[in-house]
């Protein structure tokens, strides 16, 4: 009989929105076990929505977990949780996550992993000498047309990646009670070029290969409160491949309203095209009755978890298919780069 | 120097052979009553069977176009390479200038055409004509409605595949510009007009891809980023890579993000798709995307008819067609440079 898996959460606040616990706890045989609250460095990090203290006390009965209150280390120290979900701000990743190294424990890290470069770097090296598993939530690689994407490219079909872009837009402005603050543009290194150009980055080098220089520009140009302490809502970004292929991402969180996200890739090979649209939930069917649309359940976080439990489960090396520390390693260096591009109009070594 | 007269006294040079002057710069002036087409002119002297078609005079000598007091506006459509040379030299005998893009080859020379048009009195018409397509006139409709808002971003690809020309042509040298000179303009001129702002910086990025066994000197792969006056941006991706496989549909795709909404434009759904053993197949309607419209360019020459006529004002006055050049150009340099490049260019700063 399997074992159960226990897992530890650590951070519900702004990034806990995002958790990716609760897309654990759906695969069999892995169970919350502790929920501790880690208090934000700034009080408006704790997000207008009230996710304080009472909403980490909460959210652990929601989900049948102890609560560890502010006192991460005892959920470190417990032998029935091997994995934490570690959902805190990136510029405090290291030290808590290299505690959770030193524990044993199994690590799923949230975007940006870190804030700096140098954390990034010694995090990867921490991972590695310990063995440990781990897994960055970069969902997007498991949207169903950007796997396929990924798929045509190995199969060798369009031949070498020559040129790429990927378009990354969400919808529907800030997230509800969300203020844009100088302490949240510290604690994260940015705005939405951090918060969703990370997976726009992660794809481009996911389906390209090492990046060898970035160059970028960021608006803040949506929203008052961004404007205000300087933080972007929109930018866009050039990566040049050490394969010499050249990538292109635009990104932003966007007022439209349309409810319909822009999820978009396209790579030009040696010998073709390959376009995806990853918003298109749905498959064109033609048959006897004539043309109808089905929709599809796309559920990648999901996916994504599911896939780490199944490698939690096996023995052997992690899967190198996931994404793991070395690719935030890789995305934390373009971005960083991306910001000093936009300020000195200089292309930068990554 | 005389006002011009009503009809426009009318010749045009480069029309001795198929080209975008016997096929659309000709049919689009014929239709207008404010042009009255009055010579045709190209060394090549099988100019004079479009010129008889047309029931008028032609030439194979360019001067003698410049010396005709009965002319009024000359209309360049020469090879690249000619077009500033001949633009100012038109100016400088008294003539009003249409000149096909690009509008020269380097910075120094299309800044020469504005200074010398604005020292002689003398209208310049740049043809970005493009701009009046259907679909793009669409596009800055929806923008201009403010439906969406003020527009933020703008992404303009297209991809397509790259003419290859003839061996030993110009056009395959690297001093041509390649893809950006020679057609840039209509994609540059198309994004500041649907974002109604000046590009005030660029930053470039090229390569070139070519089919096995043939290689030109450019770069066919472009990708500019644009820095505007107002805080806007806009990328600009000239994919001209594609050789395979035959009848593979060349794509247009249009974003722009306001501040309200946004548009997008994607001309791949013009397709006609069959299902069948060979599998899920396209088979695209839409002619080449850059194909143009002679109803664009009526649009425009009707314009800048109105424009020396009526004192109208210029759609495409040549202080933006010359912004337009220079953000061409600096994308190139910008590449070459590895770093942004304001607008205007810096003296001296040329692509290589």
């Amino acid at each position: 009989m399997m074992t159960t898996i226990g897992v530890g959460v650590i951070g519900t606040g702004v990034r806990g929105r995002h958790a990716l616990e609760q897309y654990l706890a759906r695969c069999r045989n892995m169970e919350i076990r502790a929920v501790a609250w880690f208090p934000s460095s700034a009080p408006e990090l704790q997000d207008g929505a009230g996710r304080g203290e009472s909403y980490a006390r909460r959210y652990a009965g929601e989900v049948g977990a102890d609560y560890a209150g502010d006192d991460w280390r005892q959920l470190l120290a417990r032998d029935d949780i091997s994995v934490v979900s570690l959902m805190i701000e990136p510029d405090r990743t290291l030290p808590v996550a290299s505690e959770a190294i030193a524990a044993g424990k199994h690590i799923v890290f949230d975007k940006p992993m870190t804030k700096s470069i140098a954390d990034a770097e010694q995090l990867c090296g921490l991972l590695d000498r310990a063995g440990i598993r781990h897994i960055i939530n970069f969902w997007p690689r498991f949207l169903p047309a950007f796997m396929k994407l990924k798929e045509t490219i190995d199969s060798g079909q369009i031949g070498d990646v020559v040129a790429l872009d990927v378009d990354w837009f969400v919808g529907h402005g800030p997230l509800a009670g969300f203020t844009a603050s100088r302490a949240y543009k510290d604690v994260y290194g940015g705005g939405e070029v951090t918060t969703h150009g990370c997976y726009a980055i992660d794809l481009l080098n996911w389906l390209a290969g090492e990046p060898a220089s970035v160059d970028g520009s960021v608006a803040s140009c949506f929203y008052e409160d961004y404007g205000k302490v300087g933080m972007e809502s929109l930018g866009t970004g050039t990566i040049r491949y050490r394969n010499g292929a050249i990538g292109h991402f635009a990104t932003g969180r966007i007022p439209s309203k349309s409810g319909i996200p822009i999820f978009r890739a396209t790579v030009t090979g040696e010998y073709g095209t390959a376009a995806a649209d990853a918003s298109q939930a749905y498959v064109d069917v033609y048959c006897g009755d004539g043309h109808r649309k089905e929709a599809f359940v796309v559920d990648p976080s999901q996916q994504l978890a599911s896939a780490f439990v199944a490698s939690l489960q096996r023995e052997g090396d992690r899967n190198a298919h996931l994404p793991g520390a070395s690719d935030a390693l890789r995305v934390s260096k373009v971005l960083c780069g991306l910001y000093e591009a936009a300020q000195t109009g200089r292309t930068i070594p990554v | 120097m005389s006002e011009p007269v009503n009809p426009l006294r009318y010749a045009i040079v480069g029309a001795g052979r198929p080209s975008i002057a016997t096929t659309h710069h000709l049919p689009a002036i014929a239709g207008l009553s404010d042009y009255a087409i009055r010579l045709l002119a190209d060394i090549n002297p099988d100019v004079q069977q479009y010129a008889e078609r047309y029931g008028v005079e032609w030439t194979t000598d360019f001067s003698a176009v410049l010396q005709r007091p009965d002319i009024d506006v000359v209309d360049i459509c020469t090879p690249d390479y000619c077009h500033a040379e001949q633009a100012i030299a038109a100016l400088k005998a008294g003539k009003h200038v249409i000149s096909q893009k690009p509008m020269a080859l380097t910075v120094r020379d299309a800044r020469e055409m504005l200074h010398t048009a604005r020292a002689c009195g003398r209208k310049l018409q740049i043809v970005t004509a493009l701009r009046c397509k259907p679909k793009w006139t669409a596009v800055k409709q929806a923008v201009a409605s403010g439906r969406i808002g003020t527009p933020r971003y703008m992404k303009y690809s297209h991809h397509g595949r790259y003419y290859s020309y003839e061996a030993g042509s110009f056009y395959r040298r690297q001093e041509s510009g390649g893809q950006m000179i020679r057609n840039g303009m209509h994609y540059i001129d198309f994004i500041a007009w649907v974002m109604n702002a000046e590009p005030i910086g660029v930053r470039g990025c090229s390569r070139a891809h070519y089919a096995a066994g043939d290689r030109m000197e450019t770069d066919n792969y472009i990708l500019s980023n644009i820095d505007f006056d107002n805080g806007s941006l806009a990328t600009c991706e000239v994919n001209m890579t594609l050789s395979v496989p035959k009848h593979y549909p060349g794509r247009e795709r249009i974003l722009v993000v306001g501040d309200k909404g946004h548009v997008q434009y994607d001309s791949l759904p013009d397709t006609v798709w069959s299902e069948s053993a060979e599998g899920h197949r396209g088979y695209p309607l839409a002619q080449h995307a850059l194909q143009a419209d002679p109803e664009a360019f009526r649009t425009l020459f009707a314009n800048f008819a109105d424009h020396l006529l009526r004192g109208v004002e210029q759609e495409v006055p040549p202080e933006r067609a010359l912004r337009v050049f220079e953000t061409c150009v600096g994308a190139l340099v910008s590449s070459q440079r590895n770093e942004q490049v304001p607008l205007p260019l810096p003296d001296g700063w040329e692509f290589q």
